[in-house]
Protein backbone atom coordinates (compact mmCIF):
# COMPACT_ATOMS: atom_id res chain seq x y z
CA UNK A 1 0.00 0.00 0.00
CA UNK A 2 1.43 3.40 -0.96
CA UNK A 3 1.74 6.18 1.60
CA UNK A 4 -0.84 8.30 -0.18
CA UNK A 5 -3.35 5.43 -0.09
CA UNK A 6 -2.77 4.97 3.65
CA UNK A 7 -3.30 8.64 4.15
CA UNK A 8 -6.58 8.75 2.28
CA UNK A 9 -7.92 5.61 4.03
CA UNK A 10 -7.10 7.07 7.43
CA UNK A 11 -9.09 10.15 6.61
CA UNK A 12 -12.14 8.13 5.64
CA UNK A 13 -11.93 5.72 8.59
CA UNK A 14 -11.38 8.33 11.26
CA UNK A 15 -13.79 10.92 9.81
CA UNK A 16 -12.64 13.60 12.27
CA UNK A 17 -13.75 17.21 12.09
CA UNK A 18 -11.34 18.99 9.74
CA UNK A 19 -9.57 21.45 11.98
CA UNK A 20 -6.28 23.14 11.09
CA UNK A 21 -4.44 21.14 13.84
CA UNK A 22 -5.67 17.85 12.42
CA UNK A 23 -4.58 18.82 8.94
CA UNK A 24 -1.15 19.66 10.28
CA UNK A 25 -0.94 16.32 12.06
CA UNK A 26 -2.00 14.45 8.93
CA UNK A 27 0.54 16.30 6.85
CA UNK A 28 3.29 15.39 9.35
CA UNK A 29 2.19 11.77 9.35
CA UNK A 30 2.23 11.72 5.55
CA UNK A 31 5.72 13.21 5.50
CA UNK A 32 7.04 10.66 8.01
CA UNK A 33 5.51 7.76 6.00
CA UNK A 34 7.20 8.94 2.76
CA UNK A 35 10.49 9.27 4.61
CA UNK A 36 10.38 5.71 5.90
CA UNK A 37 10.03 4.38 2.32
CA UNK A 38 13.41 5.87 1.41
CA UNK A 39 15.11 4.73 4.64
CA UNK A 40 14.57 1.05 3.93
CA UNK A 41 16.37 0.84 0.54
CA UNK A 42 17.11 -2.83 -0.10
CA UNK A 43 20.62 -3.35 -1.46
CA UNK A 44 20.45 -7.14 -1.58
CA UNK A 45 19.10 -7.22 -5.14
CA UNK A 46 21.81 -4.85 -6.30
CA UNK A 47 24.43 -7.03 -4.58
CA UNK A 48 23.07 -10.04 -6.46
CA UNK A 49 23.39 -8.27 -9.80
CA UNK A 50 26.91 -7.08 -9.00
CA UNK A 51 28.02 -10.55 -7.89
CA UNK A 52 26.66 -12.17 -11.05
CA UNK A 53 28.41 -9.54 -13.21
CA UNK A 54 31.69 -10.03 -11.35
CA UNK A 55 31.60 -13.84 -11.64
CA UNK A 56 30.78 -13.54 -15.37
CA UNK A 57 33.69 -11.14 -15.98
CA UNK A 58 36.15 -13.28 -13.99
CA UNK A 59 35.12 -16.41 -15.92
CA UNK A 60 35.43 -14.60 -19.24
CA UNK A 61 38.83 -13.17 -18.31
CA UNK A 62 40.17 -16.53 -17.13
CA UNK A 63 39.08 -18.47 -20.22
CA UNK A 64 39.97 -15.83 -22.84
CA UNK A 65 42.67 -17.03 -25.27
CA UNK A 66 44.14 -13.53 -25.28
CA UNK A 67 44.91 -13.76 -21.57
CA UNK A 68 48.61 -13.25 -22.24
CA UNK A 69 51.06 -11.86 -19.72
CA UNK A 70 53.30 -9.29 -21.36
CA UNK A 71 56.67 -8.15 -20.11
CA UNK A 72 59.24 -5.60 -21.18
CA UNK A 73 60.95 -8.13 -23.43
CA UNK A 74 57.72 -9.46 -24.92
CA UNK A 75 55.85 -6.92 -27.00
CA UNK A 76 54.10 -8.28 -30.11
CA UNK A 77 54.37 -6.26 -33.35
CA UNK A 78 51.58 -3.98 -34.55
CA UNK A 79 49.42 -5.03 -37.49
CA UNK A 80 46.29 -3.95 -39.36
CA UNK A 81 44.88 -7.49 -39.29
CA UNK A 82 41.44 -7.81 -37.74
CA UNK A 83 41.23 -11.58 -37.16
CA UNK A 84 40.05 -12.43 -33.66
CA UNK A 85 42.01 -14.80 -31.46
CA UNK A 86 41.23 -18.50 -31.38
CA UNK A 87 42.57 -20.64 -28.51
CA UNK A 88 45.35 -23.13 -29.15
CA UNK A 89 48.72 -24.29 -27.89
CA UNK A 90 50.73 -21.18 -27.12
CA UNK A 91 54.41 -20.63 -27.72
CA UNK A 92 55.93 -17.39 -26.45
CA UNK A 93 59.21 -15.98 -27.73
CA UNK A 94 60.59 -13.19 -25.59
CA UNK A 95 64.11 -11.79 -25.86
CA UNK A 96 65.19 -13.96 -22.91
CA UNK A 97 63.25 -17.23 -23.19
CA UNK A 98 60.91 -19.49 -25.14
CA UNK A 99 57.86 -20.82 -23.28
CA UNK A 100 55.37 -23.46 -24.38
CA UNK A 101 52.06 -23.02 -22.57
CA UNK A 102 53.80 -20.89 -19.92
CA UNK A 103 56.54 -23.48 -19.27
CA UNK A 104 60.15 -22.47 -19.86
CA UNK A 105 61.77 -24.68 -22.50
CA UNK A 106 64.73 -22.66 -23.79
CA UNK A 107 66.70 -19.69 -22.52
CA UNK A 108 67.74 -16.99 -24.96
CA UNK A 109 70.14 -14.08 -24.86
CA UNK A 110 69.05 -11.04 -26.88
CA UNK A 111 66.58 -13.26 -28.68
CA UNK A 112 69.05 -15.96 -29.69
CA UNK A 113 69.89 -19.38 -28.17
CA UNK A 114 72.58 -19.27 -25.51
CA UNK A 115 74.77 -22.21 -26.50
CA UNK A 116 74.08 -22.67 -30.22
CA UNK A 117 73.60 -20.67 -33.37
CA UNK A 118 69.97 -20.15 -34.39
CA UNK A 119 70.74 -21.58 -37.85
CA UNK A 120 71.48 -24.89 -36.17
CA UNK A 121 68.34 -27.07 -36.29
CA UNK A 122 69.39 -28.80 -33.05
CA UNK A 123 69.04 -25.49 -31.21
CA UNK A 124 65.26 -25.87 -31.37
CA UNK A 125 65.11 -29.49 -30.19
CA UNK A 126 63.81 -28.57 -26.68
CA UNK A 127 61.02 -26.50 -28.26
CA UNK A 128 60.07 -29.38 -30.56
CA UNK A 129 60.11 -31.82 -27.62
CA UNK A 130 57.85 -29.57 -25.53
CA UNK A 131 55.40 -29.10 -28.42
CA UNK A 132 55.40 -32.86 -29.04
CA UNK A 133 54.60 -33.54 -25.38
CA UNK A 134 51.79 -30.98 -25.48
CA UNK A 135 50.35 -32.56 -28.64
CA UNK A 136 50.43 -36.02 -27.06
CA UNK A 137 48.65 -34.70 -23.97
CA UNK A 138 45.90 -33.14 -26.11
CA UNK A 139 45.56 -36.35 -28.10
CA UNK A 140 45.25 -38.41 -24.88
CA UNK A 141 42.55 -36.04 -23.66
CA UNK A 142 40.81 -36.34 -27.05
CA UNK A 143 40.87 -40.16 -26.71
CA UNK A 144 39.04 -39.75 -23.42
CA UNK A 145 36.30 -37.67 -25.03
CA UNK A 146 37.91 -34.23 -25.05
CA UNK A 147 38.38 -31.79 -27.92
CA UNK A 148 40.48 -33.20 -30.77
CA UNK A 149 43.96 -31.92 -31.61
CA UNK A 150 43.53 -29.39 -34.43
CA UNK A 151 47.19 -28.52 -35.01
CA UNK A 152 46.62 -24.93 -33.99
CA UNK A 153 49.56 -22.91 -32.62
CA UNK A 154 49.46 -19.37 -31.23
CA UNK A 155 52.83 -17.67 -31.64
CA UNK A 156 53.36 -14.74 -29.29
CA UNK A 157 56.73 -13.23 -30.16
CA UNK A 158 58.53 -10.02 -29.34
CA UNK A 159 58.68 -7.54 -32.22
CA UNK A 160 62.50 -7.60 -32.21
CA UNK A 161 62.72 -11.39 -32.55
CA UNK A 162 65.11 -12.25 -35.42
CA UNK A 163 63.42 -13.95 -38.38
CA UNK A 164 65.63 -17.06 -38.18
CA UNK A 165 64.53 -17.64 -34.57
CA UNK A 166 60.85 -17.28 -35.50
CA UNK A 167 61.29 -19.55 -38.49
CA UNK A 168 63.20 -22.13 -36.42
CA UNK A 169 60.30 -22.40 -33.97
CA UNK A 170 57.71 -22.67 -36.77
CA UNK A 171 59.84 -25.32 -38.46
CA UNK A 172 60.01 -27.60 -35.41
CA UNK A 173 56.29 -26.98 -34.74
CA UNK A 174 55.51 -28.12 -38.29
CA UNK A 175 57.50 -31.28 -37.67
CA UNK A 176 55.40 -31.90 -34.54
CA UNK A 177 52.19 -31.89 -36.64
CA UNK A 178 51.16 -28.31 -35.94
CA UNK A 179 49.61 -27.10 -39.18
CA UNK A 180 47.83 -23.86 -38.35
CA UNK A 181 50.09 -21.03 -37.20
CA UNK A 182 48.65 -17.79 -35.93
CA UNK A 183 50.95 -14.90 -35.15
CA UNK A 184 49.61 -12.71 -32.35
CA UNK A 185 49.78 -8.99 -33.01
CA UNK A 186 48.79 -5.73 -31.42
CA UNK A 187 46.09 -3.80 -33.22
CA UNK A 188 47.60 -0.83 -35.08
CA UNK B 1 19.43 -13.00 28.36
CA UNK B 2 19.51 -9.55 29.81
CA UNK B 3 20.58 -6.74 27.47
CA UNK B 4 21.65 -9.21 24.82
CA UNK B 5 20.32 -7.17 21.95
CA UNK B 6 18.04 -9.90 20.70
CA UNK B 7 16.76 -7.82 17.72
CA UNK B 8 18.36 -8.70 14.35
CA UNK B 9 20.15 -5.70 12.91
CA UNK B 10 20.37 -5.42 9.12
CA UNK B 11 23.81 -6.09 7.60
CA UNK B 12 25.37 -2.96 6.09
CA UNK B 13 25.91 -3.86 2.43
CA UNK B 14 27.18 -0.48 1.24
CA UNK B 15 30.94 -1.25 1.70
CA UNK B 16 30.51 -4.59 -0.09
CA UNK B 17 28.73 -2.81 -2.90
CA UNK B 18 31.60 -0.32 -3.19
CA UNK B 19 34.12 -3.15 -3.50
CA UNK B 20 31.98 -4.90 -6.11
CA UNK B 21 31.62 -1.77 -8.24
CA UNK B 22 35.37 -1.12 -8.13
CA UNK B 23 36.17 -4.72 -9.04
CA UNK B 24 33.73 -4.69 -11.95
CA UNK B 25 35.13 -1.43 -13.29
CA UNK B 26 38.66 -2.86 -13.06
CA UNK B 27 37.65 -6.05 -14.88
CA UNK B 28 35.89 -4.13 -17.66
CA UNK B 29 38.93 -1.87 -18.20
CA UNK B 30 41.34 -4.84 -18.26
CA UNK B 31 39.11 -6.79 -20.67
CA UNK B 32 38.84 -3.77 -23.00
CA UNK B 33 42.65 -3.55 -23.15
CA UNK B 34 43.08 -7.25 -23.90
CA UNK B 35 40.59 -7.20 -26.80
CA UNK B 36 43.09 -5.09 -28.77
CA UNK B 37 45.12 -8.22 -29.60
CA UNK B 38 44.59 -9.77 -33.04
CA UNK B 39 46.12 -12.61 -35.01
CA UNK B 40 47.64 -13.07 -38.46
CA UNK B 41 47.33 -16.59 -39.89
CA UNK B 42 50.37 -18.17 -41.53
CA UNK B 43 50.51 -21.33 -43.60
CA UNK B 44 53.07 -23.89 -42.38
CA UNK B 45 56.49 -23.82 -44.04
CA UNK B 46 56.38 -25.79 -47.30
CA UNK B 47 58.77 -28.71 -47.18
CA UNK B 48 60.56 -29.07 -50.51
CA UNK B 49 59.35 -25.73 -51.95
CA UNK B 50 56.00 -24.62 -53.27
CA UNK B 51 53.52 -21.92 -52.50
CA UNK B 52 51.52 -23.58 -49.77
CA UNK B 53 48.99 -26.35 -49.43
CA UNK B 54 46.78 -27.17 -52.45
CA UNK B 55 48.28 -24.56 -54.76
CA UNK B 56 50.88 -26.58 -56.64
CA UNK B 57 49.29 -26.04 -60.09
CA UNK B 58 49.32 -22.25 -59.87
CA UNK B 59 52.12 -19.75 -60.25
CA UNK B 60 53.21 -18.21 -57.00
CA UNK B 61 55.19 -15.20 -55.91
CA UNK B 62 58.01 -15.06 -53.40
CA UNK B 63 58.89 -11.83 -51.59
CA UNK B 64 62.44 -11.92 -50.32
CA UNK B 65 63.45 -9.36 -47.69
CA UNK B 66 67.03 -8.57 -48.55
CA UNK B 67 69.21 -6.07 -46.71
CA UNK B 68 68.82 -3.59 -49.59
CA UNK B 69 65.05 -3.99 -49.98
CA UNK B 70 62.38 -6.29 -51.39
CA UNK B 71 63.04 -8.73 -54.20
CA UNK B 72 59.96 -10.29 -55.84
CA UNK B 73 60.43 -13.61 -57.57
CA UNK B 74 57.60 -14.83 -59.80
CA UNK B 75 57.28 -18.56 -60.29
CA UNK B 76 60.09 -19.40 -57.90
CA UNK B 77 62.87 -19.12 -60.48
CA UNK B 78 65.59 -16.56 -61.14
CA UNK B 79 64.11 -15.71 -64.58
CA UNK B 80 60.98 -14.39 -62.97
CA UNK B 81 62.79 -11.95 -60.68
CA UNK B 82 61.29 -8.47 -60.78
CA UNK B 83 63.23 -5.24 -60.31
CA UNK B 84 64.05 -4.87 -56.60
CA UNK B 85 62.17 -2.38 -54.43
CA UNK B 86 64.87 -0.52 -52.49
CA UNK B 87 64.50 0.66 -48.90
CA UNK B 88 63.38 4.23 -48.21
CA UNK B 89 65.15 5.97 -45.34
CA UNK B 90 66.45 2.60 -44.20
CA UNK B 91 62.87 1.26 -43.97
CA UNK B 92 61.20 -1.32 -46.21
CA UNK B 93 58.90 0.40 -48.71
CA UNK B 94 55.72 -1.54 -47.96
CA UNK B 95 53.51 0.79 -50.02
CA UNK B 96 55.61 0.21 -53.17
CA UNK B 97 55.49 -3.54 -52.48
CA UNK B 98 51.68 -3.50 -52.33
CA UNK B 99 51.54 -1.50 -55.59
CA UNK B 100 53.89 -3.90 -57.36
CA UNK B 101 51.97 -6.96 -56.13
CA UNK B 102 48.69 -5.45 -57.38
CA UNK B 103 50.28 -4.96 -60.82
CA UNK B 104 51.54 -8.55 -60.88
CA UNK B 105 48.19 -9.93 -59.73
CA UNK B 106 46.46 -8.14 -62.61
CA UNK B 107 49.10 -9.22 -65.14
CA UNK B 108 49.32 -12.90 -64.11
CA UNK B 109 45.85 -14.51 -64.14
CA UNK B 110 47.13 -17.91 -63.04
CA UNK B 111 48.59 -16.53 -59.84
CA UNK B 112 48.04 -18.33 -56.56
CA UNK B 113 46.22 -16.58 -53.70
CA UNK B 114 49.10 -17.67 -51.48
CA UNK B 115 52.42 -15.90 -51.36
CA UNK B 116 55.77 -16.83 -49.86
CA UNK B 117 57.77 -14.45 -47.68
CA UNK B 118 61.36 -15.07 -46.80
CA UNK B 119 63.90 -13.02 -44.89
CA UNK B 120 67.42 -13.17 -43.50
CA UNK B 121 68.66 -13.54 -39.97
CA UNK B 122 69.03 -9.76 -39.64
CA UNK B 123 65.37 -8.96 -40.31
CA UNK B 124 63.15 -8.56 -37.27
CA UNK B 125 59.70 -9.95 -36.65
CA UNK B 126 58.14 -6.46 -36.80
CA UNK B 127 59.59 -5.96 -40.32
CA UNK B 128 58.23 -9.34 -41.37
CA UNK B 129 54.81 -8.44 -39.94
CA UNK B 130 54.81 -5.10 -41.82
CA UNK B 131 55.60 -7.04 -45.00
CA UNK B 132 52.81 -9.52 -44.24
CA UNK B 133 50.37 -6.61 -43.91
CA UNK B 134 51.56 -5.15 -47.23
CA UNK B 135 51.11 -8.55 -48.90
CA UNK B 136 47.79 -9.51 -47.34
CA UNK B 137 45.97 -6.18 -47.59
CA UNK B 138 45.71 -3.29 -50.02
CA UNK B 139 46.22 -0.57 -47.41
CA UNK B 140 43.33 -1.52 -45.12
CA UNK B 141 42.15 -4.80 -43.63
CA UNK B 142 38.89 -4.67 -45.61
CA UNK B 143 40.75 -4.92 -48.95
CA UNK B 144 42.46 -8.33 -49.15
CA UNK B 145 45.25 -8.89 -51.67
CA UNK B 146 46.86 -12.30 -51.09
CA UNK B 147 44.91 -14.38 -48.59
CA UNK B 148 47.57 -16.95 -47.68
CA UNK B 149 51.08 -16.28 -46.44
CA UNK B 150 53.81 -18.90 -46.07
CA UNK B 151 57.04 -18.13 -44.28
CA UNK B 152 59.95 -19.79 -46.06
CA UNK B 153 63.39 -20.73 -44.82
CA UNK B 154 66.02 -18.12 -44.03
CA UNK B 155 67.81 -16.42 -46.94
CA UNK B 156 71.59 -16.48 -46.71
CA UNK B 157 72.69 -12.91 -47.49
Amino acid sequence: MTPSATYSSEIVEGAPPETSDDELLLRRRKRSKLGSAIEGLNLTAMMDVMTILLVYLIKQYASAPENIQFAEDLKPPASITTDTLVPGVRVMLSRSAILVDDKLVLKLQDGRPLDATSGDVNAWTPVGAALGTRRETIQRIADGGGAPFDGSLMVVADEDTPYDVLYGVLYVAGKEQFTSFRLITRRK
Amino acid sequence: MAGGGGGQEELNLVPYLDIMVNLIMFMIVVTAYIVELKEAPVLPPAYGGGGGAGDQQKAYLTVAMADQGYVIIAGGSAEGTEAPIPKKANQYDTRALTGKLKELKAALPNLSESIVITAGSTQSYSEVMATMDAVRFDGVATKPLFTGVTLASVVQQ
